[in-house]
């Protein structure tokens, strides 16, 4: 009787450390393999950012998407969209599109940019930086330089 | 013949030059490199032809003489040169003092420009380079003695060298940054009325002033009761603005006004709350960030709001607490939104020290477990 | 653990796979001796952390990248936007720290019991090799996160080296790849912190090992008197030392675990060449060795500095004394005690050094040997390194 009894309880310690054992190799296992799937569509050297459905977009219209963690103005134009850093060259205020005088305008002291990011007037002391911008399978992608 | 008189002339015209270097070693070599040289004038072309002569003296007579190529459109043209120096001089109170006055202290075209080694303004060695002007301007209007006789202050090239317009070209190297002549004009140098004030710093200040013309305070101006900008920024000495400026512009008039007082407060107390918030949301994101949580979204709201708060600075010439508040709520928004996004981040974190608790359970639970399992094992071996 | 027959069948059918069963058998189920208790874990913990910095360190790998224009930004997107990024680099930078608190309290066991005497000087040998690798690790890691601390605790660090007549500077800009520390730097500390010292580890640990398996482990009889292992009071290493190591494997697991939550591994600033932060030190492990070299002239503190580790080296052979037992050998385990006693005080000293305490409601300024000045706005900066 006690040598059965012994032999039940000696299988389920093993029993009990086994399982232990297998939810612990889980418990590493699932988060590594969480880790090594892709948060992103691309890693840490992300090179494009979506700025929606270019059917989506109609012509004159403009969006702020944040690219590397920095604002960028992407405005269609009927020769095709064009993408500038929206942080003014004067001290920093993000710029907005003026769809009425079909330019780039700073808030903060009137500053002007031309379709192609070159100041117009005002105090902004040089052109916005352009960023590239493609087209792939409808969809408008943002460089991040 | 001709060719025996032509070598002749050459001879004649070179030996006169060399009379002139012998004569004047110094100023043939303060001449040399410089802007009229390189046009290919000679000293015979401003002074007589003798050498012996004594260089001009009369200030009249030197800017009547420079005007005679400076003034000529066709003798300029090819340099791209304007020619209405004269004009504009002849307008300024330097000009009016020496044609209507005759008074040969004030400043003419040798003066600034120097008279053997004039360069041009492009080059960085010239007297009339950005860089130099009030140097070159502080010769006359930095002499106390000189300057008394009119009764002009001589501390202003000083004041301006303490100024937020010098650091911006001096230290910041921004050429386009204001000296001198931006602002008082350089042939027709005159200083600007009370009345012209504003247009003068709205060449580049624009929208303030555009806010400015908005606000109670542009009839006053008008009317010439304050000076346009000049009365609360200051002009010569001009700092950079802050919300501080609020405490010293205002009771220059209004001591007395309780009314007015308090509307100062509210402007001046929404920008400082702004301010202060935006500081605050500034702070918690950049400590969240250097201990690594993911703070994107929060940066970008940052640079929102200081968008807003900017705009605020600007907006606040118009006096009017309507349009102030609009924008002041947005920026709160904004740092509110902010704030909250910390706050939930660092939830997160909390979340994971809960987790903690659960993984060390299950580890004592394991610990046990191998404890009892050896256990078991020594008391097998002893058996 | 056996084979499934028909595995077992194919293989044996083509290799003499009895051999390798045997052998298997004979080295999980090695005897122990009797006396070999909690304190002969701390061994293989070393090797399990060295395992986990392995894994963790592949891992990382797939987001790390390493030029100074990516580095940082890849260490932050491994902490926010990879899935458990977060843990993966805890586990490697926390799981440093504690292999080297377990590498050091293995050689302390191992000296206090007198395991390094004949036969066993080469497992003591290789042992502090395991250790000098173990501590350039640390070091050449530290740099890879590219923020303000890594840059300039390796400045400070690699700067130590051009004190060394004539080949010094030459050394130090062989470390650095240059004159000072830049993207030069941090690729060959990469290409050893991921290729070269794993290798050599890997090497060392092999060697290590097999030393200690075929000379079995030490008890604490006198040298040339060790009895042969009583089989029936034997333990065998697998399973019941392998269960010992399994109850503090989870005590050290609950520990790292504890240490990746509570004190997090911050990103930090990205490393700025231009401006230099208070304070820096470099990490707790090199403290004692800094904070001595400020009491010495330069030449002198680096000689007298060199001296732990050639003794640590060479102590086998120094070591005369045929006792094992820890009662029965006052000198060396005096000396030991001492050594001990002095790194933890000079560590602690480095630790408080160029600091503001309040103790007790008064403000102190400690400086750089360590000595503490009551602080006022007035006091100016105090101490000068020995030139």
């Amino acid at each position: 009787m006690n040598q059965e009894k012994t032999v039940t309880r000696r299988g389920f310690l093993d029993w009990l450390l086994g399982a232990g054992l297998g939810a612990w190799a889980f418990g590493f296992v699932a988060p590594v393999i969480s880790y090594v799937w892709p948060a992103q569509r691309r890693g840490p050297s992300i090179q494009t950012v979506s700025a929606g459905k270019a059917e989506e977009f109609p012509e004159w219209h403009s969006k702020i998407v944040a690219v590397s963690g920095h604002p960028v103005i992407v405005v269609h134009t009927p020769q095709g969209f064009r993408a500038f850093s929206a942080i003014c060259t004067h001290l920093g205020c993000i710029v907005q599109w003026d769809a009425g005088r079909r330019q780039i305008v700073c808030p903060c002291h009137a500053g002007f940019f031309d379709i192609n990011g070159k100041v117009i007037s005002g105090p902004p002391p040089k052109p916005l930086p352009e960023h590239g911008v493609a087209v792939v399978n409808n969809e408008v992608l943002v460089k991040s330089s | 013949m001709l060719i025996g008189v032509l070598c002749w002339s050459a001879l004649a015209a070179h030996a006169a030059d060399t009379a002139w270097a012998d004569k004047y070693p110094e100023q043939t070599k303060l001449f040399t490199g410089s802007a009229h040289q390189g046009a290919g004038l000679k000293c015979a072309d401003c002074h007589a032809a003798d050498p012996k002569s004594q260089p001009a003296r009369d200030k009249k007579a030197i800017a009547e003489m420079c005007a005679t190529c400076h003034s000529d459109v066709r003798k300029m043209n090819a340099y791209g040169l304007a020619t209405d120096q004269l004009d504009h001089y002849k307008t300024s109170k330097h000009g009016e003092a020496l044609f209507g006055k005759g008074d040969q202290r004030v400043a003419v075209c040798t003066d600034c420009h120097g008279i053997h080694d004039i360069l041009k303004v492009k080059s960085p060695q010239a007297r009339t380079y950005p860089t130099n002007i009030p140097q070159t301007c502080g010769r006359c209007h930095s002499d106390a003695a000189l300057m008394g006789a009119y009764k002009l202050p001589a501390d202003v090239v000083d004041k301006y060298k303490t100024s937020y317009h010098a650091k911006m070209v001096f230290e910041k190297g921004d050429l386009s940054g204001p000296t001198c002549v931006t602002c008082h004009g350089n042939h027709g140098a005159t200083p600007p009325g009370t009345k012209e004030v504003g247009q003068v710093c709205g060449k580049c200040h624009t929208r303030q002033r555009e806010l400015f013309g908005k606000s109670p305070h542009a009839e006053a101006a008008q009317a010439g009761l304050i000076s346009e900008c000049v009365g609360c920024h200051g002009n010569h000495a001009i700092q950079k603005a802050t919300v501080e400026l609020f405490g010293t512009a205002c009771v220059q008039c209004h001591a007395k006004d309780p009314k007015q007082l308090a509307l100062r407060d509210t402007i001046s107390g929404m920008l400082r709350t702004a301010g202060a918030r935006f500081v605050q949301a500034q702070e918690r994101v950049r400590d969240a960030t250097i201990r690594g949580l993911a703070t994107d979204d929060e940066q970008l709201f940052l640079q929102e709001v200081k968008t807003q708060i900017t705009q605020l600075e600007a907006l606040q010439h118009t006096l009017s607490t309507n349009n102030l508040s609009l924008v002041a709520a947005r920026a709160e928004e904004l740092v509110s939104q902010t704030l909250k996004d910390v706050d939930r981040l660092e939830q997160i974190e909390q979340y994971k020290r809960r987790s903690l608790l659960v993984i060390w359970v299950f580890l004592s639970v394991m610990a046990f477990l191998f404890w009892a399992k050896h256990r078991q094992l020594e008391q097998k071996t002893a058996l | 653990m056996k084979l499934p027959v028909k595995i077992r069948g194919w293989l044996a059918d083509r290799y003499e796979i009895g051999v390798v069963e045997k052998f298997v058998e004979q080295q999980a189920h090695k005897p122990l001796p009797q006396e070999t208790g909690f304190w002969h874990t701390f061994g293989s913990l070393s090797l399990f952390l060295f395992i986990n910095q392995v894994i963790t360190g592949i891992l990382l790998m797939i987001y790390y990248r390493p030029t100074t224009e990516t580095a940082f930004e890849s260490v932050r997107f491994i902490m926010t936007k990879a899935n458990f990024g977060w843990l993966i680099r805890g586990l490697h930078a926390w799981g440093a720290t504690l292999m080297i608190v377990c590498v050091l309290i293995h050689m302390i066991r191992t000296f206090f019991m007198g395991a390094y005497k004949k036969p066993r000087e080469m497992t003591w040998v290789m042992g502090v090799l395991i250790f000098g690798c173990t501590v350039t690790f640390g070091f050449t890691g530290y740099l890879l996160p590219w923020n303000q601390l890594s840059y300039w605790a390796t400045t400070v660090g690699t700067e130590i080296t051009s004190v060394i007549p004539i080949v010094g500077v030459h050394l130090r800009t062989l470390l650095r790849g240059g004159e000072g520390v830049t993207g030069e730097t941090l690729a060959r500390f990469y290409v050893m912190h991921v290729v070269v010292l794993p290798w050599v580890l890997t090497g060392l640990i092999a060697v290590h090992l097999f030393l200690m398996r075929v000379q079995g482990l030490a008890t604490m009889e006198r040298i040339g008197e060790e009895k042969p292992i009583d089989k029936s009071k034997a333990v065998p290493f697998f399973p019941n030392h392998v269960m010992k190591e399994g109850v503090i494997l989870c005590l050290l697991v609950g520990a790292l675990m504890a240490l990746i939550v509570l004190f997090p591994v911050e990103l930090g600033e990205k490393a700025d060449p231009f401006v230099t932060p208070e304070g820096i030190k470099p990490e707790w492990y090199f403290l004692s060795t800094y904070q001595l070299l400020k009491y010495l002239p330069k030449l002198l503190g680096i000689l007298v500095s060199m001296i732990p580790p050639l003794l640590l080296l060479l102590w086998p052979f120094l070591d005369r004394s045929p006792e094992r037992h820890p009662k029965k050998r006052p000198v060396a385990v005096g000396i030991g005690i001492a050594a001990l006693f002095l790194a933890i005080v000079f560590g602690v000293l480095g630790h408080i050094s160029e600091r503001k305490m309040t103790f007790f409601g008064q403000k102190y300024e400690i400086d750089i040997y360590g000595v503490p000045h009551k602080h006022s706005d007035k006091t100016p900066h105090r101490g000068k390194l020995p030139r």
